[in-house]
């Protein structure tokens, strides 16, 4: 039994077989077969080796014209280790000591050889080998299982996903039907996927170290999301205590999730805080509902974009808005961002097809938008067109300059023309807000307030922007800190120029759903907190214990405060002061 | 038992060990070289082991000898046991010391 420490990104655990990832995500459906099936099992792995070795030969002939003999050779490479006899030999003795299907038998030789040149310590040629290793055992895997080779979207059985890491849109394919948990080595608390995780209520733990070599797919794994732990082959009475834990989280999520607490969110003092959700899909509207939430505070309308190979229809996006409007009813706002896409949320479907070099610093979110108008177009007339069904309310992302909201809010007038024209019924008063998470808008905050109706702080971008550190980039991760003085003073500044102007501004990084975070930012004048639905009960728990004066008090001491450290020790020390068990 | 070639005379067992800086810049011993290596072993009948400090690798295996991960300027030690040990050392040390990767001097069997 081994276990490894990450970061618990979504709570739960669950228990299963694993389903390693790569690039493609090929599942291992059988681990083991009956003895009478071994040779059989020997045979197809004999055949897979000599296909393979011969599709590498191919390749080889057709990349030498193309990309030159240098390049295909390596081609030729792999041919010849495809016909290795150590790697013959280990898996065939693997499959018939162990029973072991042809599959997991090969997966088992690939990752003990890979394993090997870990233990020779860490250099860049044992990375790369490993890259190579790893491309090998996909390839072998893919002629083995032929065209039944599954992708992630046709898991059906209860697994485990392991990968080095998810693109956001290969989480937002995870059905948690299927999908009981997930970990991956890289990663932090703040990356897409562990957003998207949140999201989905899917058991998560990111930035565990490299842990792949060490598994294959089919091992029985842990996942606890509680305490950030993946357990690789567990030992019998661990497997017993996970076991009771997931049957009485099952047994208790039914009443615990349901939290359903209308009254409003009060503070000590009588002054009211809307709390509202962060939503990805249609469906976490309810989960808004479920947990006592004023409305939705942030839509991410990405999702729409990030699973297929053409852009979504003006209908799919009405259609999805329509229904997260209803779902909320006309009391509560829903707060409608358009498209974030770039950035690490990339897609082909938007025209993305160029690499950029710095993705985070190109075009990406509105910037794209606006490069691509027919699209944001499309998006705009769905929102303007849903409006009739509730209270919604458009949010632009990523605006840096007054001059890209001006764009945005010119192009949202040429779309209500254009309805007006074809006497499609929307909204004429519908709300209009800016992010600010560059800090370019944070400095502009006085002059864009004149422009919207609200402000919505982003503040993991605004983090990662501000310090100039990668959220996914796990050696700078000490970096990236909400409890940053400069992201204080920011925020200060941004609340102040809101206030002013008299509009709305509300926080829906993931700053706003840490209980540490909430007396700052009543004290900074914030009013309201967007967070992701399971953390309205706590926050509301916490907003009532907070009363005004102090929280100003305890902002104005934190301003003062010189390193991240100190703030988060200082706020901390806070939170306890006025929870009633002192934080125990 | 069958044994073969009696009238023949036995077949000279020759047994070469050569010390060699590995070249192959750079990258150094990796897939390309180390799969065309044992390549070229698997087609003499002689024995072929390369050696690091810690590690025998089996020449016939591209994989074993990859795990010794050796770098440009790595120090091997080469022993080749066999009849034909005297007609593989030459090829065997040109893939080890050629001057960049593809440029390796073609061994018989290409």
């Amino acid at each position: 039994m081994e276990i490894r420490r990450g970061v618990a990104v979504s709570p739960g655990v669950a228990i299963g077989p694993a389903l390693v990832l790569d690039t493609e995500g090929i599942l291992i459906p059988i681990r083991s077969v009956p003895p009478e099936q071994v040779e059989g099992e020997v045979r197809r792995l004999r055949t897979a080796l000599a296909d393979a070795s011969r599709l590498a030969q191919e390749k080889q002939v057709k990349l030498s014209a193309k990309l030159g003999k240098e390049i295909a050779d390596i081609f030729q490479a792999h041919s010849g280790l495809y016909e290795d006899p150590k790697l013959v030999r280990d898996a065939e003795a693997l499959i018939r000591a162990n029973n072991y299907s042809a599959e997991y038998g090969v997966s088992r030789a690939v990752r003990a050889i890979m394993k090997q040149l870990e233990s020779a310590g860490i250099s860049p040629m044992a990375a790369r080998l490993q890259a190579d290793f790893v491309d090998l055992e996909k390839q072998l895997l893919l002629l083995l299982q032929g065209e039944a080779g599954q992708p992630l979207a046709a898991i059906t059985n209860p697994i485990v996903v392991l990968a080095h890491d998810l693109t956001p849109s290969e989480t937002a394919i995870l059905d948690p039907s299927t999908v009981h948990a997930l970990a991956t080595e890289s990663g932090g608390a703040t990356s897409h996927t562990a957003i998207l995780a949140g999201a989905l209520e899917i058991p998560a733990v990111v930035g565990v170290g490299r842990f792949l070599s060490d598994v294959s797919g089919g091992d029985t794994v842990i996942v606890d999301g509680y305490q950030g732990l993946l357990i690789l082959d567990p030992d019998e009475e661990t497997l017993r205590r996970y076991t009771d834990l997931r049957s009485r989280d099952l047994s208790t999520s039914a009443a615990h999730q349901i939290l359903q607490e209308t009254s409003p969110a009060l503070t000590k003092d009588g002054e009211r805080v809307h709390l509202f959700g962060n939503i990805e899909f249609p469906g976490e509207a309810r989960h808004c509902l479920d947990r006592g939430a004023d409305g939705v505070g942030l839509y991410r309308t990405e999702f729409l974009y990030i699973n297929k190979s053409g852009d979504p229809t003006e209908e799919e996006h009405f259609l999805a808005y329509k229904s997260v409007l209803q779902e909320i009813g006309p009391e509560r706002p829903v707060v409608i961002r358009t498209l974030d896409l770039g950035g690490d949320k990339f897609t082909a479907a938007a025209g993305l097809s160029k690499q950029e070099k710095n993705p985070f610093l190109g075009l990406r979110s509105v910037r794209l938008c606006l490069k691509n108008q027919p699209m944001f177009k499309t998006q705009l007339r769905a929102i303007l067109r849903a409006s009739v069904y509730g209270d919604l309310r458009i949010m632009f992302p990523m605006v840096s300059t007054a001059m890209e909201l001006r764009q945005c809010k010119s192009i949202l007038l040429e779309v209500q023309e254009d309805l007006d024209e074809a006497k499609i019924p929307f909204k004429t008063d519908i709300p209009i807000g800016t992010m600010i998470e560059v800090p370019s808008a944070a400095l502009m905050a006085d002059v864009l307030a004149r422009q919207v109706d609200f402000f919505s702080i982003g503040t993991n971008d605004l983090v990662q922007y501000t310090l100039a550190a990668d959220r996914n980039n796990e050696t700078v991760a000490d970096l990236y800190n909400a409890a940053d003085p400069s992201i204080l003073r920011l925020l200060g500044h941004v609340i102040r120029a809101a206030n002013a102007a008299d509009i709305e501004v509300n926080i829906c990084g993931e700053m706003s759903g840490e209980p540490m975070f909430a007396q700052l930012l009543l004290g900074l004048g914030v009013r309201q907190l967007s967070a992701t639905p399971r953390k309205i009960p706590e926050l509301k728990r916490i907003v009532r214990l907070i009363a005004i004066p102090e929280a100003e008090r305890v902002a104005g001491e934190a301003l003062q405060l010189e390193t991240a450290r100190e703030v988060t020790s200082y706020l901390r020390e806070q939170l306890r002061r006025i929870l009633p068990d002192g934080g125990d | 038992m069958g044994a073969p070639e009696l009238t023949s005379a036995p077949p000279t067992v020759r047994r070469i060990t050569r010390t060699v800086i590995v070249a192959n810049p750079p990258m150094g011993l990796h897939v390309r070289p180390a799969a065309a290596f044992a390549k070229l072993v698997r087609g003499f009948k002689c024995t072929v082991a390369l050696s690091n400090a810690v590690k025998r690798a089996d020449g016939r295996s591209a994989f074993d000898l990859l795990g010794l991960l050796a770098e440009p300027g790595t120090e091997l030690v080469l022993e080749i046991e066999g009849e034909d040990a005297d007609i593989a050392v030459g090829p065997l040390c040109d893939i080890l010391t050629a001057d960049g990767e593809g440029n390796e001097t073609p061994g018989p069997l290409h």
